[in-house]
């Protein structure tokens, strides 16, 4: 019965319940600044406007969680290139986990389907 | 053609279109506002302009390099609108939020309107009833019943009824139906207020921090600022405290002023030998006036002289209570005029009342006391019945020994009576009698001291003097007075009842005792003035005085 905006608004929560395991997760992998995440995520579509992520990487920064260096760039200002320090991969190896977990749970429960 | 202008986004330079320039200015503003109480704004802010240059750049890469309006709707649609990011950013999003609709709900906040769509008369009741969320039934036999109470409440209901404004439109209609106003509300309103101040003095302190060393002379300025917000934050805070206060004091008054002058509730009561008398301002008055007429004039006089003040009182209160903006210039110019008005009766009244009082005439008859003994005793009787003399001492007198006790159609009784005692040339006991009246002139004045019925009576060795004297068939108070003198031969003695109290007017004596110590004892007459036989020890002794008196009284029947 719930309309499409309510499907929409719950589709969206579960985007954002990830995304900031997402984020981490491609910082894994090297240091990026914030075009470089957007581009990968928008791939997959786990974000749909990127003015979402600046508030969320400012958030998690402010947690410890990433340091950042300025780089000037050739065209355009200078850019914020993004890394994990250490307490953010803890926090990363915590969120693999849990998401393995949640993941596993949500195909049990649902697996009947 | 259009005009451009250069703006620097992020230290990068871009020749922008002027109508592209607005929206992005807006756009920005937009953002800036839904972040103004999350932490790091500023900083969310420079990455989001950073990246709003570096799309820009992107797009600008080749000529002509002009950011056109199509180009920033292009960066709109890839950043998304502030409401966006929320929905996927929670925390900072839902905290932002509240403090959004604490303002928003302030700024419109309900209004008090008169429903001209639903009225009976003035639509005062539904749009109140609106207001408070409640049936306006209720309201409305409320106000019918307090329309029978001396028509306050038909006053109440006109000066609301200028007051608040009619809901004409449509968003003062919405404004009147709004959220509701109850309890509940007004603490969340008095939070939300606190929280308002908080923020404010967060922010506030923030841009401080930053704007402190580049703009020092703005510096006092934002102190004034800051100060002010905190201060009309808080003064809001008790204005509706206050106001409601006033408006229910002078409610109160108004119908105390109402009740008293235009009612007949009783304001002045007597008790008089256990018999309770009550009178209202309006008897009184009557006693006074010299007809209905100047009555009424005086009861409206009054009215307008108190009642409109305190009208204002409720006006203002009602228009701090009731958030109400507009003003009304036409009801502070009547009310000022009819309080002149009002100024202008009582002052005619007054002068032409002094008038009737301008001449004093006064009738004096001395006549002999005969009796056989040496001592005289005195006692005041209130009626022809049997007086109890202790209830004489409680009797309440509002103005004393001029009290006006009795009123009827006729006649008024009136109490004051001055009493005293002076030596005797001869050796007999004497009573003058003056009775003194006022007028417009001496004969008006004379006419009503002779119509001054006082009678006293003289059983055995006991003169019995009235508390009381009737006016006579002139029916008005105009200073009508009783002066009683007894004159008392050296060597013969007095005895003062305790019932003569009220009468005593400066009565002098040797001892100089004042006038309320001297009932209940004996008092011989010597050459240096009325002398106390048996005072100290004032009890013991008063005792045996009472026992002689009736012992002389005895001899003198004897000697009949």
């Amino acid at each position: 019965m719930g309309n499409a905006n309510d499907i929409e608004n719950t589709k969206a929560q579960m985007r954002k319940g990830v995304l900031e395991f997402c984020i981490l997760a491609v910082l894994s992998k090297g240091e990026a600044y914030p075009s470089d995440i957007i581009e990968q995520l928008k791939e997959v579509k786990l974000i749909v406007v990127e003015g979402t992520l600046y508030p969320l990487l400012t958030r998690i920064k402010n947690e410890g969680l990433l340091s950042y260096r300025w780089e000037e760039s050739n065209a355009g200002p200078p850019r914020k290139y993004y890394t994990l320090t250490e307490k953010g991969r803890e926090a990363l190896a915590e969120l693999r986990a849990a998401w393995q977990e949640l993941v596993q749970s949500v195909n049990k429960t649902t697996q009947h389907i | 053609m259009n005009k451009t202008l250069s703006i620097n986004i992020s230290g990068c330079i871009f020749n922008i279109e002027e109508d592209a320039y607005q929206v992005l200015y807006r756009y920005l503003e937009d953002i800036k506002s839904y972040f103004t109480a999350s932490d790091g704004r500023e900083e969310i802010m420079a990455d989001i302009e950073a990246r709003i240059a570096e799309l820009l750049t992107e797009r600008n890469a080749k000529p002509p390099r002009v950011v056109m309006l199509s180009d920033i709707d292009a960066v709109m649609q890839a950043m998304g609108r502030p409401e966006e990011f929320s929905g996927n950013e929670q925390k900072s999003g839902a905290k932002q939020y509240s403090t959004d609709e604490a303002d928003t709900s302030y700024s419109g906040r309900k209004r008090v309107f008169r429903d001209g769509d639903d009225k009976l008369i003035g639509g005062v009741c539904s749009g109140v009833s609106a207001y408070f969320d409640i049936d306006p039934l209720w309201l409305r036999l409320g106000f019918a019943a307090t329309f029978l109470f001396f028509g306050s409440g038909l006053l109440f209901y006109i000066l609301l009824w200028i007051v608040i404004p009619e809901a004409k439109t449509a968003s003062e209609k919405l404004q009147m139906k709004g959220e509701k106003v109850d309890i509940n509300n007004i603490g969340k309103q008095v939070n939300e207020e606190f929280e308002r101040i908080k923020n404010r003095v967060k922010s506030e302190a923030k841009e401080f921090d930053k704007n402190i060393k580049p703009q020092a002379k703005n510096f006092v300025q934002r102190v004034v600022y800051f100060l002010e917000d905190i201060f009309s934050g808080l003064f809001g805070l008790f204005k509706n405290f206050f106001a409601v206060l006033i408006i229910f004091i002078g409610l109160c008054m108004l119908l105390a002023l109402l009740s008293s002058i235009f009612g007949y509730s009783n304001v002045v009561h007597f008790n008089i030998d256990g018999q309770s008398l009550s009178y209202s301002i309006k008897d009184l008055m009557r006693v006074i006036f010299n007809n209905d007429n100047q009555l009424m004039l005086t009861a409206i006089g009054l009215f307008l002289l108190i009642g409109i003040p305190l009208l204002m009182l409720i006006y203002k209160g009602l228009r701090v209570m009731l958030n109400i903006k507009h003003k009304n210039r036409i009801f502070s110019t009547v009310a000022s005029v009819l309080f002149i008005i009002g100024l202008v009766i009582i002052s005619y009244v007054s002068v032409s009342m002094k008038k009737e009082f301008e001449y004093r005439e006064k009738i004096a008859e001395k006549i002999c006391i005969p009796i056989s003994g040496n001592t005289l005793c005195l006692r005041s009787e209130t009626n022809s019945s049997e007086n109890s003399e202790e209830e004489e001492e409680e009797t309440s007198l509002v103005f004393s020994k001029n009290t006006f006790v009795q009123i009827n159609d006729s006649s008024i009784l009136l109490g004051n009576i001055h009493f005293d005692v002076v030596k005797s040339t001869d050796d007999s006991f004497r009573l003058r009698v003056t009775r003194l009246a006022r007028g417009e002139n001496a004969k008006q004045a004379y006419g009503r001291a002779k119509q001054i019925d006082y009678h006293y009576t003289l059983t055995d060795t006991t003169l019995v003097l009235p508390r009381y004297f009737a006016s006579g068939s002139f029916n008005k108070y105009r200073g009508q007075q009783i002066n009683l003198r007894l004159y008392v031969p050296v060597g013969k003695s007095i005895f003062l009842n305790h019932s003569m109290e009220p009468l005593l007017y400066d009565v002098k004596n040797t001892s100089n005792m004042p006038d309320d110590e001297m009932t209940g004892r004996l008092w011989t007459m010597q050459i240096d003035g009325l002398n106390c036989v048996n005072c100290p020890p004032p009890k013991k002794e008063q005792s045996r005085a009472e026992a002689s008196t009736e012992e002389d009284s005895a001899a003198s029947t004897e000697e009949y």
